[in-house]
């Protein structure tokens, strides 16, 4: 949300429009695939397709510096003025990385042993703590996996499928 | 009757119901306030534990956790912004800025005493309706739940702050969202791109816990420093402050409790539904509507009122009728299943003592939950010093594993981590969560019920305009939608009155 903003609070150029014309392709591919379906099945989503078009075309009119853009984010979007100032790039690239990393080793070698690696580098990169307070804590929490899910629920943890977990 | 309470107090005052009514107490705020677990999945995690046991300490088990998963969800909700469960979602929007401003104890307090409240008046109205329950649900047809519905949709999504046409977009993305998986009426399916996971749809409590608690944690590690925004702001001295503002705002808790109860026995609507038509009435009432947002008590009370009001309603077309409220009913039932209770109008002839039973488990259980969380606020309240960093790792892993044991599937983990990037997303671009998760919730209803309701009128949909209870029921989104606009509108007159330039926040 950062950039230069409109007079109404939206951010101006291309970038202000972005969110709304993607949600706006995603609706109209939504209505286009509901055409392969029968009569009685695409009812319902041609109607929500159909609903969610207007309101993507609402929205990105109402991020345009005109008059009629400024009245409707008068009438239905005031709070958005308030523009927020966006948290640095690589911070957001890193946590999503983060995320995306330990959901494909909780696949790949298991709950676990991802559990333990994740809470260790996530406190010795993230939060600049020593290896050791990061292997005690990525422990802690495995252990704590391990005796809530393990143990108490008798649920097997998934051992990854590299160790023979099954998708 | 009253053989019947008391024969139901008589079978639950053993040491061992007692000690199992505990017990699921425990388990219950516990599965309330870890993000990802919630009513549903602790129960349905329980249930096997109760095969073996008698019907009534199976019931006393069951009574235990339902009482005590909204005053779990609540305290996670107000600490960490992320709902242990879906009708705690609206306790976050007034509980988390309390709590960033010192006054978690403020919040908690106010939320147990209201859980209480409204667990024993929803109680009492369980004891009272019970009996007379069939014509209640029986006034409801398709075309009434469908509007019912969509009603409960679009007062969700207007009643975003400022934001109501955003609420609508999240809203719209919800809904093409539930209509991904299995066509129920009509066969076959939609938008699965062949794969089979999808075939059940978008699975609520993976894409609860990504939309909620990952997005929450996501943000958390971008942003840094601690849960609470400024150092050493969570104060719990507010404790009985708390506790007593919830006697304050007494027609906020009486409201919140007749609107969860009344939702509550809607087969299908749910305590989602509950919990933010009582917020959306609260803020809509309330002489100070902008305050809500950014920490208004009342936030708290009102839908902290409605779920556990909710919770023992939602009871009535459970065992009434066979009909489960939602999901945490639907796996209820599979208890009174598994113990040989068939639901329906005979389980209160055959079933009476552990039926009762059940109902005197809930209500005590709302009330020693209530207590034990407040036990529990001052260790918890600590949490939410603790720099993110620390926090984060080990919550992000609590909710994916807690995704994963829904059903064992890895691919829940997968969606689990898609919806929080998703609902990163949505927070950067300032768009509300909450619609997603309520049309994902509504919409295959809405569906089936527009459907019927298609059918019943011979193809014709102004069925929904010749029956009273519909009439009633459009005339309230025809409020819902034309609120915001009209107020608006009152103001930049108002202000165009006093010579002022117009307010662009509302």
């Amino acid at each position: 949300m950062s950039g230069t903003s409109a007079p109404h609070g939206v951010p101006s150029g291309p970038g202000g429009y972005a969110l709304p014309l993607v949600l706006l392709a995603l609706a109209i591919g939504f209505i286009v695939m509901a055409q392969r379906f029968g009569a009685a099945s695409r009812a319902m989503p041609q109607l929500v397709g159909g609903t969610m078009v207007i309101f993507c075309l609402l929205d990105a009119l109402s991020r345009t510096n005109t008059e009629l853009g400024r009245r409707l984010s008068r009438w239905v979007n005031p709070a958005v003025s308030a523009v927020s100032v966006a948290p640095p790039r690589h911070r957001q690239r890193v946590a999503l990385a983060g995320l995306t990393a330990l959901v494909v080793a909780m696949i790949l070698v298991g709950v676990l042993p991802a559990v333990a690696a994740f809470g260790l580098l996530a406190l010795r990169y993230r939060a600049g703590r020593s290896w050791l307070m990061g292997a005690t804590l990525g422990g802690a929490v495995a252990l704590a996996i391990w005796l809530l899910f393990g143990l108490l629920l008798a649920l097997p943890l998934f051992p990854g499928l590299l160790f023979g977990g099954v998708w | 009757m009253l053989t019947a309470w008391l024969s139901g107090l008589t079978g639950l005052l053993h040491t061992q119901e007692l000690l199992v009514l505990f017990l699921g107490m425990i388990l219950g705020l516990f599965f309330g306030a870890i993000p990802g677990l919630g009513g549903t999945t602790g129960l349905a995690l329980l249930l096997p534990l109760t095969y073996g046991m008698h019907p009534i300490t199976a019931l006393a088990m069951a009574g235990g956790v339902m009482g005590a998963i909204p005053m779990g969800g609540s305290i996670s909700a107000i600490l960490l912004n992320t709902p242990g469960s879906a009708p705690n979602a609206a306790t976050c929007l007034d509980g988390y800025p309390l709590a960033q401003q010192g006054k978690a104890g403020l919040a908690i307090g106010a939320a147990a005493s209201a859980n209480s409240i409204g667990g024993l008046i929803g109680t009492l109205t369980l004891l009272a309706v019970l009996p007379i329950s069939t014509r209640l649900v029986l006034a409801f047809g398709p075309p009434e739940f469908f509007l019912l519905s969509v009603l409960a949709l679009v007062m969700v999504a207007c009643s975003t702050r400022g934001k109501m046409l955003r609420g609508l977009v999240a809203a719209g993305f919800g809904m093409m969202l539930a209509m991904v998986g299995y066509d129920q009426m009509n066969g076959g399916t939609r938008y699965t791109f062949g794969v089979e996971y999808l075939w059940d749809g978008v699975r609520l409590v993976p894409a609860l816990v990504g939309l909620f608690a990952v997005a929450e944690m996501i943000n958390l590690w971008v942003e840094g420093g601690s849960v609470a925004r400024t150092d050493g702001n969570v104060r719990i001295t507010r404790m009985t402050d708390g506790l007593m503002e919830t006697f304050r705002h007494w027609p906020v808790v009486l409201r919140g409790s007749v609107i969860g109860t009344v939702v509550g026995a809607i087969p299908g609507v749910g305590g989602t539904v509950a919990a933010f038509l009582s917020y959306s009435a609260t803020v809509q009432f309330s002489k100070d509507p902008e305050s809500f947002g950014h920490g208004n008590i009342a936030g708290v009370i009102a839908p902290e009122a409605a779920i556990n009001a909710k919770d023992s309603s939602s009871l009535i077309p459970t065992l009434a009728f066979g009909i489960p409220g939602g999901a945490e009913m639907a796996v209820f039932l599979g208890i009174l299943v598994l113990h040989g209770m068939q639901p329906g109008p005979l389980i209160l002839i055959k079933n009476q003592t552990e039926i009762y039973g059940l109902i005197w488990a809930l209500t005590a259980s709302c009330v020693l939950a209530s207590m034990g969380g407040l036990l529990l606020v001052r260790p918890l309240s600590r949490l939410t010093l603790l720099p993110s960093s620390i926090l984060v790792p080990p919550v992000l892993c609590i909710a994916l594993v807690g995704s994963w044991a829904v059903d064992r599937s890895i691919e829940n983990v997968i969606l689990t981590a898609a919806f929080g990037m998703l609902g990163y997303g949505m927070i950067r671009f300032g768009y509300p969560r909450l619609p997603v998760i309520i049309s994902l919730v509504l919409g295959a209803g809405i569906e089936r019920t527009w459907e019927q309701s298609i059918a019943m009128g011979d193809g014709d949909a102004l069925i929904l305009l010749q029956r009273p209870i519909c009439l009633l029921l459009l005339l309230c989104l025809s409020s819902a939608v034309l609120f915001s606009p009209t107020r608006a509108l009152f103001r930049l007159l108002a202000m165009r009155r006093a010579g002022r330039p117009p307010r662009l926040i509302a």
